[in-house]
């Protein structure tokens, strides 16, 4: 099993990882950081391509998710604050607003 | 311009239908004064102003020079569409300037006295903006140099008809015959429609001069057949504007507009236009004998049930009304035995004595309070004095008393027809001769005898704005008749001459007549013949009628027939309105409701029920959208993976 594969069989576990928690828990906390999760498996992956081809871009790829998600990451914090305020809960089950 | 041209240029010719539009926009618009001296004035001041102008063109150019070449006010350029081009020229020919004089004079007269019918209305400004509107359309009817502009002016007098007619809107009959009007028009305007578009297929042109020099003479490019169905088209919208069966229906109620409104529109202009059309394109028409036929049959047949339903009306309004559909009958019959100017020369003396005898009418009625029931009125005739002399002057004319206008006229007329056939002259003169009977009826019901009703007996003579237009009309009346008279008196062809000199230098006369002329014994014999029949039928009609005490008529079933109006209304209610509108409700039931509704309704269930069911998946929790969301990605990346291998 070559370096390739073994780093982006960790990406891919940290991915899945990331999924499964995102889609089960029912705190929006977690779920935040199982997203941060897959986009860390995500960012290996790329990081492992980059120096298999020896090529700068998808590190610059890399570093663009990294500001994304800690943008997204302050946004979505300050959004649970805000939902806290108001109805006392981050459980995204209490948040049903947009049934159809 | 073509390389042809020859004449002049002049730009007065707008300022004839630039006073009036410009009377009614200050009227309409700006002052929309209450005050009826204002409103009136005004009025009255455009439509004089235009009548001046007229003077002036009239005077400039004159009825009888031998050629006159191409007066024309190019104005401005209208429509340019392909190979069809309209420019909006005025056109001053003989024919024209005389129904410019008619149309200004007699319109300023009826100006004048609407200042007086007029006086208790509450909104005069209307009236009078509605009724210079009506002259700028009509004179952009007479002076246009081409078929479209003509066709401008016909909607525009049609329009002002309409809302005039419904003038008093307040009743709901009144508005009823408004509509009816316009519709009935909108049925013959459909003719003229198809006129226009058949030139325009085949013509290129719509200016008249062109389609005189290039289609009325032998070399014409234009087939036969073509040309016949325009005039025949041209003829059929000549019976919804003039009023010949089987569109004359609207006319009589048009009755319901003010009496000057009447007198304007429904007797001395408007309803004309249709013989003022045929005229101007006389020489088309006289290369086309079976539409001049059916021409005389469909006159005959109006002149003779308009003049039988005349015979028992009581609404003196309705009497006149139906007199004028029968006149014009007169004139349909005189082009169809291939006599334009006899035809025009009744509707110039026609619009002199009916407007008169409307605007008696109008007087009588303003002086009997708005009661216009002949069996109402009686012994008019010492309470108002002026009225009744020239109101009787009117009836001499029509009837056809020696030397006033109608004799000469009319019997122009019916010579003509004697030279078309016996068969012809008899009817028409059966036909003058209920004219003479009428209407003697109508001016002895009203004037002699005792008062049948308290109006009558408290009866009033009109006050000076009305008395004066009714004698400068009776002067005309008596006067006018002396531009053409017969061979046998005078010989006076003033009329004939400006008419012919009006079709720029094309024939009038008809393709395969024989041009056979009476000789003047026959002629002799023709008027004197006519006229003692006419005035024996007047003299029996007033012995009737002018001791008439009770209030009731006669009874039996062809009076009835026609005090009925030989029940044409019922019969077209009958033939049109009833399958009319039951189409129409068919329709609605059937069609809309389950058709269209059906159709509209299918679509709307389809949708509302897939919408039902896709929302099943919107749970609102972010979470199940995540699912989707993997699912999908893992789904799709099993899908590519196993394409690729």
């Amino acid at each position: 099993m070559s370096e390739l594969t073994l780093i982006v069989g960790l990406g891919l576990c940290l991915f899945s990882i990331g999924i499964v928690g995102f889609v089960t828990r029912r705190s929006g906390l977690i779920a935040l950081m199982s997203l941060e999760l897959m986009l860390n498996g995500v960012n290996i992956c790329l990081v492992a391509f980059a120096r298999h081809h020896n090529s700068p871009e998808p590190s610059a790829l890399v570093m663009l998710i990294v500001l994304v998600a800690a943008a997204e990451a302050a946004l979505a914090l300050a959004l649970f604050v805000a939902l806290f305020r108001q109805s006392g809960s981050v459980d995204l089950d209490d948040y049903r607003m947009l049934k159809g | 311009m073509d390389a042809e041209f020859t004449g002049a240029t002049t730009s007065l010719l707008r300022w004839i239908i630039l006073f009036p539009l410009l009377g009614a926009i200050v009227n309409g618009l700006i002052v929309r004064s209450r005050n009826i001296k204002i409103a009136g004035a005004i009025g009255t001041l455009a439509s004089a102003l235009a009548f001046v102008v007229s003077l002036i063109v009239v005077n400039q150019y004159g009825f009888l020079s031998e050629d006159l070449g191409y007066i024309v006010d190019p104005w401005f350029h209208w429509i340019q569409v392909g190979r069809i081009n309209v420019p909006f020229w005025l056109e001053y020919t003989p024919l024209t300037g005389l129904m410019l004089l008619v149309v200004t004079g007699i319109g300023t007269l009826i100006h004048v006295f609407s200042l007086g019918y007029m006086s208790e209305e509450k909104s005069p400004y209307r009236f009078f903006c509605y009724l210079n509107l009506f002259l700028s359309a009509m004179l952009v009817l007479v002076l246009s140099s081409n078929l479209v502009g003509i066709f401008l002016g016909w909607e525009g007098v049609g329009l002002c008809s309409y809302l005039l007619i419904g003038f008093w809107y307040e009743k709901n009959e009144n508005t009823a015959a408004g509509m009816k009007a316009f519709v009935t028009n909108r049925v013959g305007d459909l003719g003229f429609f198809i006129a226009l578009f058949l030139l325009a297929l085949h013509a290129n042109t719509f200016q008249i001069r062109e389609l005189l020099t290039y289609f009325a003479g032998p070399s014409s490019q234009l087939s036969p057949v073509i040309l016949m169905c325009v005039l025949a088209a041209l003829f059929w919208a000549s019976t919804g504007k003039s009023a010949q069966l089987p569109l004359y229906v609207w006319l009589p109620d048009a009755m319901a507009g003010p009496t000057p409104v009447s007198a304007l529109i429904h007797a001395a202009t408007m309803v004309t236009s249709g013989i003022f059309v045929t005229v101007r394109l006389w020489p088309l028409f006289a290369t086309q004998p079976e539409i001049l036929d059916w021409m005389l049959w469909v006159g005959m047949a109006t002149a003779w049930l308009a003049a039988l339903i005349a015979l028992t009306q009581r609404d003196i309004k309705k009497v006149l009304a139906y007199s004028t559909v029968s006149q014009l009958g007169f004139m349909f019959v005189a082009l169809g035995v291939g006599a334009p100017v006899a035809a025009f020369f009744h509707v110039v003396t026609h619009a002199f004595f009916k407007a008169l005898l409307f605007l008696g009418a109008g007087s009588v009625i303003h002086g009997m309070h708005h009661d216009q029931d002949l069996f109402n009125m009686g012994g008019l005739k010492s309470k108002m004095p002026q009225t009744h002399l020239t109101f009787l002057v009117g009836t001499l004319a029509i009837i056809g008393f020696p030397f006033t206008a109608g004799f000469f006229s009319k019997d122009m007329i019916l010579a003509k027809a004697f030279e078309h056939g016996p068969l012809a002259w008899t009817l028409l003169v059966l036909a003058a001769l209920m004219t003479a009977f009428y209407m003697l009826r109508c001016y002895a019901l009203a004037f002699w005898g005792k008062p049948r009703s308290k109006h009558a007996e408290h009866a009033h003579e009109s006050g000076l704005s009305m008395v004066i237009p009714l004698i400068v009309l009776a002067l005309g009346s008596l006067l006018v008749g002396w531009m053409e008279t017969p061979p046998i008196l005078f010989d006076i062809h003033a009329l004939q001459q400006a008419i012919e000199g009006s079709w720029y230098g094309m024939s009038g006369e008809i393709v395969g007549h024989s041009g056979h002329h009476l000789s003047h014994a026959t002629e002799w014999i023709l008027v004197l013949v006519t006229t003692a029949a006419s005035l024996g039928v007047a003299y029996f009609s007033f012995k009737k009628f002018s001791n008439q005490t009770s209030r009731d008529s006669a009874s039996g079933t062809v009076f009835e027939w026609s005090q009925n109006k030989f029940y044409v209304d019922e019969l077209y209610q009958f033939l049109i309105l009833r399958p009319l509108s039951f189409v129409a409700s068919w329709s609605w039931k059937i069609v809309d409701t389950y058709l269209i509704n059906g159709f509209v309704h299918v679509i709307r269930d389809g949708l509302k029920f897939s919408g039902q069911l896709l929302s099943f998946a919107h749970t609102g929790n972010v979470q199940t959208y995540a699912w989707y969301l993997a699912a999908a990605s893992a789904a799709s990346l099993l899908l590519s993976w196993w394409v690729i291998s």
